[in-house]
């Protein structure tokens, strides 16, 4: 009957009869795979090496025997323990008390939601300096929480830390619970599971691998923290990142900064190591809905714990320092005043060179092309790692290209900012100077963000989904827009606003690389905090609250962008 | 193995070979950009006959730290009249600009420096970071600021570390303003004070030279003692002492001393007032002085020396105190009055010498730590 | 002269490590043939099905089609549809997204003619809009059906389409699977691990036992031939009597067995009342429609299903085979 309707067989019923890919695409996978490591590699890896390298030899005259000597010594050890010990008890309460709120901000529908998630992230982007002199404010002698007596102390640091990796648990662990498939649970419930133990057996083993990436993802923000550690750690806390710094900024004795790099190597090498080994017992395919209808509408009995827990977080620990950086900004020593805000129009008597509007455009500029690398690159990488090859071999090489991507976080800003001011020194690659720099620097401490939040979508995909659309005539490329596509884009928006939010916060390798004629906001605050006096504080406040509203912006619209349903017809 | 996996491998291979390479290529001692240079001659030191044509071009490369402060019109100024294009890189605070000299000192940041104050003077100056150059403006005044004898460095300004105190909270509790380090470790004075720790913060360290000065080598570890036992608190840096701790700045901390600058009671004058509501007590100061100097390696010599005579000009002399906080060298400049009313120099500042700080830092630093941190 | 038209396996092997899932197998499949590939889980069927598609690789042995090779041709190009188990609709695309994936190429109006046409064959007229997630199990089934035969692919294979669904739904699809299939003169290969899907829905039927094909034939012929225990076991005969067991429940004398094991099938033992009978214990009795199913213990003490008009009250019930609902296989060496 459809005989005569019958059209003729599509073209590519022609076989060619060659084996394996086609050399475009494999000079095409090439590429990808190639691009973002010769990136990483210039931009990281070398001038790391060369900086380590330093501390091994030159003329400097030091021997492998002042390394080693440096790496045995009982100081030492005591730092690494104190980086170890507030890594795990930063990353034990990020992840407890961000998986109720990863529930409530991403399974439970209620209005209002996508504010409170824009604003969770906000913690996530402010400058160190600015969340010190805020909980300073908040623990301090006249501060509101001052009865605790945590200031300068652990609980003080841990609480920090947790202010600002919230965020990453929250989204990453979120992203992925908004899509699980209900009805395991509900078949869980329907044998006689009680809601905790559905939990405990059902959801959470399908969570692992989010929960992991977050868990990796902020031990290594705990272990390489800098501003919070300087700011609140008093002289008692030191850790392998605020060490390096010391002994290289101000010491110069490289052998030290060399051990104490190769120590921090070390300890990120097997933090990752171990999440590479959960997350790949923990890799299947998820039957991951399309839409977002892992969500139910919020219900007290089911989802009162969630809230209190969050809501508890949410005030005491997010929203408190910053309602009190907010408060502060909008005082001076006579009372209320908008005149600190007023006076981000001005260069603040003579303390910068430009007025904060204009540092502002600098960051957006700075943060839009530092996301468009990330952004670019991430997307390559996450394809790359994202594949299914059969070889063992080959799927060990693709693990081993997720972990290496992870290496930034985790190695000290100082070391790549001054590693890369002796190996960018010669042309073509003398780029000491040029503005490309910043992004460049920004871009590889996003690039791990954003492989984060775009990877475990893509690795999602039920790879009988690409074998389907094959068997329809979809060569890999079709295959790649039309299977990956989709869901590529919708890991893209959240990857661009992280991406984002670390740009317009970044301080660390921005320090060292910013021209003075063009600071970015951070830079400025750190400024306007470096000098006495009331304008100066109050102008500085009011950049930073300049600079949460703006993320805040940002991360609405990065949950906006998100296309709805991907369609090609 | 399937290509994917094949190629991701042979590309990590590549890559981690072409990084030991490099590293070890960067990492020996890497051949002066001055090589590739056409007309390249360095001026070789105060010893030959017959000074060589000093390097010149179009473009010149301001190393700074990052409180250095110009107005635009000086800016314009100098560029006109010396054609050339100026630009600015302030890479850290002073300590670290210094040790990034030190370290790129085979191709350097810049033409020219300023910033180098006296606490890392010697460093800088013995690593053979610098060229001499004997600027010709330089007032007499500043003869007896400078930093070493072969003209390497030339000093600009001056400022003075000193303790700071909240009048406001000394007149609340009826007592007298300590005016002397003795006073500090006082039993009126306990639990006043805020230090910041040597090892990371430049007034720390400015503000242990002078115990050192005051009270010898022999006796400044025990002085640390007393300070110790009378409760001073020791902050990581002047951000965290000054905003975080000292009462008498915008944080409105619980500590009234604190060690900070001469010039930072002039920030804590509120609108209309005579007075300032902080002090400065002037017999605790150790004077800070900030040099200038010529890169080893610049391609432009001529100009790196114009701007050195530039900073000695009448006219940014004039500014510095507006712009940077400091005072200029050139003493027959006229300074702001209310400058002069809120930010007295201290008469006599304590001294130690640049060759000594560079000398002994490190084992001040260490004893210290030791003595007060435990 | 002629090229052998159709699908033409020879040798086809698949390892997994070092497991050997398909045995070097031998196919030929004509032109317009569904071929049902029957096999219970582990033995090799699905492998099978995925080396002829492409989508494993073969550690030795060639697919040709037509008389041309195609196992270097990549999957893609290949021009054989699988439709999966689980349907693997796109989620992202609507009904008609989906079914007019495979034939994106077309203007547009043969396209949307050639998805408006498909939908009506498998019974969802209008359907084009309604998003993927809307859709019932079997609806979902047909939607993949339709997107996997838009495309005109020479080869259609079936990956165990209806076992996700419930009972009625499947016999009833599996009606609409053939005569889809064949008005569209389509080849297929089903596989599947029921026997009664296998039988309803296919022209020839091969039976997969740990990578081999034991049997292959019309369903009549598989049925009334096994060839072996392990292939009669698993069209469904049970139990396996030898000579003196079945001599025992009346096996007629006139039709000797030598060597070889009589198989009941599931008439294969009816109750009886007169002398050829043995009287069984009674263990069970199931009501079914129309009948009841009663479970008895033989003498050698094997259970057997017996079907009843009603249910029985006395504990023995006289039971005799029935030859025509047996056969007769040869025992395994």
């Amino acid at each position: 009957m459809t005989a005569d309707l019958a059209p003729p067989l599509p073209a590519t019923h022609r076989g060619r009869g060659r084996r394996g890919l086609p050399w475009v695409w494999r000079a095409g996978w090439t590429l990808a795979a190639a691009l973002p490591l010769a990136f990483l590699a210039i931009f990281f890896a070398w001038p790391v090496a060369a900086l380590v390298a330093r501390g091994f030899g030159g003329e400097t005259g030091a021997t492998f025997g002042a390394v080693a000597d440096v790496l045995g010594s009982a100081r030492t050890w005591r730092i690494l323990r104190t980086t170890v010990t507030l890594a795990v008890l930063g990353t034990a309460a990020s992840v407890a008390l961000g998986i109720p709120g990863a529930y409530l901000l991403y399974a439970v529908r209620f209005p209002g939601r996508s504010l409170a998630r824009a604003l969770v992230t906000v913690p996530f982007v402010l400058p160190t300096v600015v969340v010190g002199v805020a909980w300073v404010a908040v623990l301090g002698p006249s501060g509101p929480l001052a009865f605790l007596g945590w200031a300068e102390s652990l609980p003080a640091i841990i609480l920090a830390l947790v202010f600002f990796n919230y965020a990453v648990v929250v989204r990453t662990v979120g992203g992925l619970w908004g899509r699980l498939d209900p009805r395991a649970v509900q078949a869980a419930r329907t044998l006689g599971a009680s809601p905790a133990r559905a939990f405990r057996t059902v959801t959470l083993p399908a969570l692992m691998p989010a929960i992991a990436s977050a868990a990796a993802l902020v031990f290594l923000f705990c272990a390489s923290a800098f501003g919070i550690i300087m700011v609140m750690g008093g002289v008692r806390y030191s850790t392998v990142e605020t060490e390096i710094w010391y002994q290289t900024t101000q010491l110069l004795d490289l052998p030290a900064a060399a051990a104490l790099s190769i120590t921090q190597l070390v300890v990120v090498t097997l933090a990752l190591l171990v999440t590479s080994w959960t997350s790949s017992r923990n890799e299947r395919a998820l039957r991951l809905r399309g839409d977002a209808s892992g969500e139910h509408p919020w219900a007290w009995r089911r989802d009162g714990l969630a809230t209190v827990v969050t809501a508890t977080v949410g005030l005491a620990i997010l929203a408190l320092p910053l309602v009190t950086l907010v408060l502060r900004s909008l005082r001076n020593r006579e009372g209320w005043t908008v005149e600190h805000y007023r006076a981000l129009g001005t260069t603040v008597g003579r303390t910068l060179t430009v007025p904060v509007w204009g540092a502002l455009r600098n960051s957006l500029v700075v943060a839009a092309e530092a996301t468009l690398i990330a952004l670019a690159l991430g997307v390559l990488v996450s394809l790359v790692v994202s594949r299914r090859p059969r070889g063992a071999g080959a799927r060990r090489s693709l693990r081993a290209l997720d972990a290496l991507f992870m290496l930034p976080l985790g190695v000290s800003a100082v070391t790549v900012g001054f590693g890369l001011l002796i190996t960018l020194n010669r042309p073509p690659l003398d780029l000491r100077q040029s503005m490309i720099l910043i992004p460049i620097a920004q871009a590889i401490v996003a690039l791990p963000l954003v492989v984060r939040a775009i990877l475990p979508v893509l690795r999602a995909i039920d790879p009988r989904q690409r074998e389907a659309a094959a068997t329809l005539g979809a060569g890999p490329g079709r295959i790649l827009r039309t299977v990956d596509g989709p869901f590529l884009l919708r890991g893209v928006g959240l990857a661009a606003g992280f991406a984002m939010a670390t740009s317009l916060g970044e301080f660390g390798a921005t320090s060292f690389l910013a021209r003075p004629d063009r600071p970015t906001v951070p830079v400025v605050i750190f400024r306007l905090i470096g000098r006495p006096g009331e304008a100066n504080f109050g102008a500085a406040l009011a950049a930073s609250v300049l600079l949460a509203l703006l993320t805040a912006i940002v991360m609405l619209l990065a949950e906006r962008i998100r296309p709805a349903e991907a369609s090609e017809l | 193995m399937s290509p994917i996996g094949r190629f991701a491998a042979r590309g990590a291979i590549t890559t981690i070979a072409a990084i030991s390479l490099l590293a070890a290529c960067s990492g020996s001692s890497a051949p002066t950009t001055s090589d590739q240079a056409t007309a390249s001659t360095t001026t070789q030191g105060t010893t030959s006959s017959a000074p060589a044509e000093p390097s010149r071009s179009d473009t010149l490369t301001v190393v700074t730290h990052d409180s250095f402060a110009l107005s635009d019109e000086a800016k314009a100024k100098f560029e006109t009249d010396t054609g050339l294009k100026v630009t600015y890189v302030a890479p850290g605070d002073a300590g670290s600009m210094a040790n990034q000299l030190v370290l790129t000192k085979d191709s350097p940041l810049g033409d020219v420096v300023f910033g180098i104050d006296n606490t890392f003077a010697s460093r800088v100056a013995g690593a053979g970071v610098l060229d001499p150059y004997a600027a010709a403006p330089l007032p007499t005044s500043a003869n007896d600021l400078s930093a070493d004898d072969g003209h390497l460095l030339t000093p600009i300004d001056y400022g003075d570390v000193c303790v700071n105190a909240d009048k406001g909270w000394y007149a609340a509790k009826n007592l007298p303003i300590p005016t002397s380090l003795d006073d500090l470790a006082g039993a009126a004075y306990k639990d006043q004070l805020v230090v910041e720790n040597p090892a990371s913060s430049s007034p720390g360290l400015a503000f242990l030279a002078a115990t050192v000065g005051a009270k010898g080598e022999d006796g400044y570890l025990d002085y640390w003692g007393k300070l110790t036992d009378n409760g001073v608190k020791i902050a990581k840096g002047w951000t965290e002492a000054y905003t975080g701790d000292f009462s008498g700045s915008a944080g409105k901390g619980p500590r009234p001393l604190v060690v900070s600058y001469a010039t930072s009671p002039a920030f804590e004058v509120d609108k209309g007032a005579t007075e300032s509501r902080t002090v400065a007590l002037l017999d605790t100061c150790f004077r800070q002085v900030e040099y200038a100097g010529v890169l080893k390696g610049s391609q432009n010599v001529w100009g790196a020396q114009k701007f050195i005579d530039f900073m000695l000009s009448k006219e940014v002399q004039a500014e510095i105190p507006e712009q940077m906080y400091m005072y200029p060298v050139d003493t027959s400049v006229t300074l702001p009055a209310d400058w002069v009313k809120f930010a007295p120099l201290a008469p006599k500042p304590i001294a130690v010498d640049a060759a000594t700080i560079g000398a002994q830092r490190e084992t001040w630093i260490k004893d210290w730590t030791a003595r007060v941190l435990g | 002269m002629t090229r052998a038209a159709g699908l033409s396996v020879r040798g086809l092997t698949v390892r997994f490590g070092g497991t050997v899932a398909v045995d070097a197998v031998d196919l030929d499949l004509s032109p317009g043939e569904i071929l049902a590939l029957l096999g219970a889980s582990g033995s090799g069927k699905s492998s099978l099905l995925r080396g002829i598609a492409g989508l494993e690789p073969l550690a030795a042995g060639s697919v040709t089609w037509a008389g041309e090779e195609v196992s270097g041709i990549p999957v893609h190009e290949r021009g054989f549809g699988v439709m999966f188990q689980d349907g693997q609709l796109f989620p992202h695309r609507d009904v008609g997204g989906n079914v007019a994936y495979g034939v994106h190429r077309l203007p547009r109006a043969d396209r949307d003619r050639r998805v408006r046409e498909l939908l009506d064959l498998v019974g969802l007229a209008g359907y084009e809009k309604r998003a993927i997630t809307s859709l019932s199990g079997g609806q979902a089934q047909r939607v993949a059906l339709a997107r996997s035969l838009a495309p005109h692919p020479r080869l259609l294979l079936l990956d165990e389409p209806l076992s996700a669904l419930d009972r009625a739904l499947r016999e009833h699809l599996v009606g609409v699977l053939r005569s889809t299939l064949k008005a569209t003169e389509t080849t297929a290969i089903y596989v599947t691990h029921d026997q009664d899907e296998a039988f309803a829905v296919a022209d020839r039927v091969a039976v997969l036992i740990d990578g081999r094909i034991a049997r292959i034939g019309t369903p009549s012929d598989v049925w009334r031939s096994p060839a072996s225990p392990a292939v009669a076991t698993f069209v469904g005969y049970a139990p396996m009597l030898t000579a003196d067991q079945a001599r025992d429940l009346g096996w007629p004398l006139d039709r000797p067995l030598d060597r070889e094991l009589v198989a009941v099938g599931p008439d294969g033992l009816v109750p009886t009342a007169d002398s050829r009978g043995v009287a069984v214990p009674v263990r069970e009795q199931i009501d079914r429609r129309g009948y009841v199913a009663i479970r008895v213990t033989l003498p050698h003490g094997e259970s057997a299903w017996v079907k009843a008009a009603d249910r029985v009250v006395e504990p023995l019930l006289r039971v005799a085979l029935d030859p025509a609902r047996c056969a007769v296989v040869a025992a395994a060496a």
